[in-house]
């Protein structure tokens, strides 16, 4: 089951719908700023929420200074039940380099519009947007796309995801011909 | 979800109409590989919010045994 600390909006429902008050467009920065103008960012979250967020921002600091690497903030707004695009997380981050990325570090005060920005995001997928997208690949119209054919695409198209990364994702879910179901996939996948 | 959506429109009638398109001469049942719409903007936009659903989804899912370790455990797992 999903922990427990996920990230969700003020109002506690199943959903993290985007924020009632409308945050100042922190994803439209002005073109001259590289960066997402964090202070701007109004927190919306309870003092249980926080709590919640912070415990999980520990156990991410493995070096003891209440602060995480740039490279760990995706993770962490996955694991409180976020899926950011990694451009969507580098645009926070001011668009690090790669040296950044690994030795740049934040503490929680700045995770948290960080992660705001995130929740408020309007255009989340949801499980109709994942099986249309597979759809597309189901040559026969019987609910199956070809797993050979699924990880062409994850490998070439979009943020690419490497041969391990695909492995992790599919395995389990192609039937001995290798087909997979696609709409118990995406089930699947929302499920955690 | 009107941004998805024209996204993904966008997505399927690229993969669809990808032979059409280009000065492709094979039959659009030919290998599957040629659908694909690696330049698509909207494609690819479309695809990026796939994998960044299934990323959160393997990131969750590690998560889950452990309890206090998964800080480290995803210490030699660097990818976003």
């Amino acid at each position: 089951m999903a922990p427990k600390k996920d990230a969700k909006a003020p109002a506690k429902k199943a959903e993290p719908a985007p924020a009632p008050a409308p945050a100042p467009a922190p994803a439209a920065a002005p073109a001259a700023a590289p960066a997402v103008d964090l202070s701007a960012v109004k927190i919306e979250f309870s003092g249980d929420q926080i709590e919640d967020y912070k415990e999980a921002f520990g156990l991410f600091d493995r070096v003891g200074d209440n602060k995480v690497a740039y490279n760990q903030i995706a993770d962490i707004m996955r694991a409180l039940g976020q899926n950011p695009t990694n451009k969507e997380v580098n645009k926070l981050l001011g668009n690090p380099s790669a040296d950044d990325m690994a030795n740049k570090r934040v503490a929680f005060e700045g995770f948290l519009p960080m992660l705001q920005t995130i929740i408020n995001s309007p255009n989340k997928a949801g499980y109709e947007d994942y099986v249309e997208g597979l759809r597309v690949f189901d040559k026969e119209g019987n609910g199956t796309v070809m797993g050979a054919e699924l990880r062409i695409v994850l490998s070439t198209l979009g943020e690419k995801m490497t041969e391990a990364e695909i492995d992790a994702l599919m395995a389990g879910q192609e039937d001995e011909n290798g087909g997979v179901n696609y709409e118990a996939f995406v089930k699947h996948i929302m499920s955690v | 979800m009107e941004t998805v959506h024209s996204g993904w429109d966008s997505f399927v009638s690229a993969s669809l109409s990808f032979c059409q398109q280009e000065e492709c001469s094979r039959p659009q049942e030919e290998e599957d590989i040629m659908d694909i719409p690696l330049d698509d903007p909207e494609a690819n936009r479309a695809a990026a919010k796939i994998q960044a659903g299934f990323r959160g989804h393997m990131t969750r899912k590690k998560m889950k045994p452990e309890d206090k370790a998964e800080g480290e455990e995803r210490q030699e797992d660097r990818g976003q």
